[in-house]
């Protein structure tokens, strides 16, 4: 069994995303301000919860999918901390894949800001409509500087009939910035680029739970269009037998529970949200498991359950992000 | 939330799976009907930050990938990415077959393609260049009916072609600035009547298009002021008898209203056409199979030059040479331009030619060019009579050893063959008329030259002289030699 598994697989090169009910209320959230035409939103929550895989796997397809056309929206995952105007129109270009960037030659700041303004319209135009969509990631990252140039560029699109919106994402400190812009003098970028807010939340219940691992057990494939799902792929027999990981929802659920830190449970109204990362380190974990040939029902007793989620450092971090 | 939405990404996933598009800086609704490809080209640099090269290479490698029998792939491609309608990338993109327009950046294109630049003021003052406006055939602009402005390009180290781009770029600039923001439907402001002459001729240039392309004529050779025709390869395959084509107007009748377009109107009375019999082209086709036309030609002339008989056509070289050294008699030159025998050009007072020895005045250099193609067996310089000599030899031993011609004699005590050809005699006389034309076009050409220099235009430019003698075959026909009076372009280029 154990030299039937391809080290290619997605599961274990951790290449993948699993749909989960937190993704679709952001995706619908980003699909409504779209909807509104607003000039900016933020979403925030916190790290690990999913939504940097949100919007590199998901966002961009189920929105063309409402929308019924292809979106003119740029995604920009921000990397660096600080950067230069220059930098910055140049990681924009990078970011919209601009054929003729090119990291290792930059452009100069007022071609990159050029030829970045001449792509939203591109895409504007390429949508037969008026709307453009910047979605950065990492959003906590942005520096007053950069809104900035952002507020120059919405401004100068603006007068050519595109509205431009930019919606951020980022970490739990996101939701002060329009606080802190507003009092540092610049409430009018708050009101441009802070407009609408929406937080990113972790897995919150048991049937959340469960839609996600139906996401292993029905909703995966690989190899493509081998209608081979992950769950099938590591554990053929047992998922002839009838297994699912769905079963295992309340057993998980419940060591999941019982991993909270304390501090966390003492809180009054406290409830439990678990980050994405967790439960795909799990699952990741139980999948390897399976494939190098343990029983179904060794790997999905409650105390291996509790064993494996102590071992993704659940604990040590529900207390840093409380 | 349901699964639904787990079977809308499969499905949206499957939409996406097509191959990867470029992303450029374009949009939808920016590309002008019948626009030049250079005007297209122009506005992408433009809106890309390009050079020229940038914009050929990315040309060549995102564009480019299909031959030119998969014109309706790549009229696709183009679609695709720069999102414009079929309909309006087709008026762009498609191959003319009618005119020297040209639909690619091709930096091999021949040397004297991209020597000039023509376009029309009033189309430019609205950020237009159309295709219709490279046209050498066309003298008025079919949109705004007022004569088309060319231009010589300017010099720079830059390749040809980009210099065309880089002009047609700053005359956009100065005479409608922010045209490449312009959206297509902004950009032509013209009124409903001159709107219907030019869908009169859009409409007769495609239906001429078509006819060209349909048309099954063979064309076995074209020639002007000189003999090197490259229209023909010897398997057969034709590839350029558009002039041809659109000088008899015989494709589709111009209508009268569009005469006036025209930088002549159709050869109807004046053209020349001379009957072969069948058998001569499969003669002719067989000897394409060891010889070139300019080959055949050199042999030609040079054998009766050996022999010491004179042809028609090289007495009317003797002709011509007397005409020029009687009309300008050396000794009382008063010409002011000066050309050296690598090209060098002086300008002195008249009378002063005299004085620099390496310098010939334009008239010498005429006459001289005349009697150096035509019936000169002994050049001056060593190595080229080296040459020359070396050339007959080959020539000789190749015809011989193909059985085109035998040895019947010695001349240059007993040094060079004198030979005697063994096709037919209706082949000869071809020979000979197809060089009593391409005499006379040379020689109109050099005197329109001299003539040119005389009305003040420095001598390094020159009219083109195009084709004007053509020998065609259609199926199971005759063998025709169509020619007519030869003519310049009225466009004076850097020779």
């Amino acid at each position: 069994m154990e030299n039937k598994i391809d080290y290619r697989h997605p599961i274990l090169q951790q290449e993948y995303a699993i749909y989960t009910p937190p993704m679709d209320r952001m995706i619908n959230t980003i699909g409504d301000w779209i909807d509104q035409g607003i000039s900016g939103g933020h979403i925030y929550g916190p790290s690990r919860f999913g939504k940097s895989r949100a919007v590199k796997w998901y966002l961009r397809k189920i929105l063309e999918d409402r929308f019924k056309r292809t979106l003119p929206l740029v995604v920009w995952i921000r990397r660096d901390s600080s950067m230069s105007e220059s930098e910055f129109w140049n990681a924009l270009l990078g970011a919209a894949k601009y054929e003729f960037h090119n990291s290792l030659r930059p452009k100069t700041k007022v071609t990159a800001k050029f030829l970045f303004e001449q792509q939203l319209l591109t895409l504007a135009r390429s949508a037969r409509g008026n709307y453009v969509l910047l979605l950065i990631d990492e959003a906590h990252e942005m520096t007053l500087k950069e809104w900035k140039w952002l507020l120059g560029l919405q401004n100068s699109l603006d007068d050519q009939g595109i509205r431009f919106c930019v919606i951020s994402i980022g970490s739990y400190s996101l939701q002060y910035q329009p606080d802190y812009l507003a009092r540092t003098g610049n409430p009018h970028i708050a009101a441009r680029f802070y407009a609408c807010d929406t937080r990113f939340h972790g897995i919150r219940s048991r049937s959340e739970l469960g839609y996600v691992l139906t996401g292993y057990d029905l909703d995966s494939e690989w190899p493509k269009k081998s209608g081979i799902t992950y769950l099938q792929y590591f554990a053929p027999e047992a998922f002839a037998e009838g297994c699912r990981l769905v079963d295992q929802n309340e057993l998980i659920w419940t060591a999941f529970e019982q991993l909270l830190p304390p501090s966390i449970k003492a809180k009054p109204g406290a409830s439990l949200e678990i980050p994405m990362l967790h439960i795909s380190y799990v699952i990741e974990q139980a999948l390897r498991r399976f494939g190098s040939g343990e029983a179904w029902e060794t790997v999905t007793n409650y105390h291996t359950w509790l064993e494996m989620i102590a071992k993704t450092g659940f604990t040590d971090h529900m207390r840093k992000i409380s | 939330m349901s699964n639904t939405n787990h079977e809308k990404i499969k499905l949206t996933k499957s939409r996406h799976n097509n191959i990867r598009l470029p992303k450029i800086n374009w949009g939808g609704g920016r590309l002008n009907k019948h626009e030049s490809f250079v005007a297209f080209a122009a506005k992408f640099c433009r809106l890309n930050s390009l050079t020229p090269k940038q914009f050929r290479e990315f040309w060549k490698t995102s564009i480019n990938i299909f031959d030119n029998d998969q014109q309706e792939k790549r009229v696709c491609l183009i679609a695709r990415i720069l999102n414009e309608p079929k309909s309006v990338v087709r008026t762009v993109f498609e191959n003319r077959p009618l005119d020297t327009s040209w639909n690619s950046m091709d930096s091999r294109a021949c040397h004297y393609r991209y020597n000039s630049i023509s376009y029309c003021c009033e189309c430019l003052d609205d950020g237009f260049h159309g295709n219709f406006h490279e046209s050498d055939w066309l003298r008025k602009c079919p949109i705004h009916y007022i004569d088309l402005t060319r231009e010589l390009l300017k010099y720079s180290s830059n390749l040809k072609v980009d210099r065309y781009l880089l002009q047609l770029l700053s005359l956009l600039d100065l005479n409608c600035p922010g045209w490449e923001f312009s959206d297509s439907k902004y950009s032509l402001k013209i009124d409903i009547k001159k709107q219907k002459i030019l869908n009169e001729f859009l409409n007769w240039r495609r239906e001429a298009e078509k006819s060209v392309t349909k048309r099954p004529y063979w064309c076995l050779g074209s020639f002007g002021s000189n003999y090197y025709s490259f229209d023909f390869k010897p398997n057969g395959k034709v590839y350029n008898h558009n002039l041809l084509m659109k000088k008899l107007g015989w494709m589709t009748p111009i209508p009268e209203k569009l005469y006036g377009l025209f930088d002549e109107s159709p050869l109807y009375s004046e053209l020349d056409i001379q009957y072969f019999s069948k058998k001569l082209a499969n003669e002719l086709q067989a000897l394409f199979l060891t010889h070139r036309w300019y080959e055949l030609f050199d042999l030609y002339k040079s054998v009766y030059l050996v022999k010491g008989e004179l042809r028609t056509f090289q007495r009317m070289v003797e002709i011509a040479i007397n005409d020029i050294n009687l009309a300008h008699p050396l000794h009382s030159c008063d010409c002011i331009w000066g050309i050296s025998k690598i090209g060098g050009l002086i300008n002195c007072l008249p009378g002063e030619l005299k004085y620099y020895g390496n310098y010939q005045c334009p008239y010498e250099i005429a006459s001289n060019q005349l009697y150096d193609r035509w019936l000169n067996l002994f050049p001056n310089n060593d190595s080229e009579l080296c040459r020359k000599w070396g050339y007959y030899d080959s020539l000789v031993d190749n015809a011989k050893n193909n059985g085109i011609a035998s040895v019947v004699g010695y001349a240059f005590e007993g040094q060079k063959p004198i030979l005697e050809f063994n096709w037919s005699n209706e082949l000869t006389v071809l020979f000979d008329n197809i060089l009593e034309k391409v005499v006379l076009a040379e020689i109109c050409e050099l005197k329109t030259w001299v003539a040119s220099i005389k009305s003040g235009i420095p001598p390094d430019f020159r009219q083109l002289f195009l084709r004007n003698i053509y020998l065609v075959k259609r199926h199971n026909t005759d063998l025709q030699l169509i020619s007519w009076p030869p003519s310049g372009n009225n466009r004076y280029e850097r020779y």
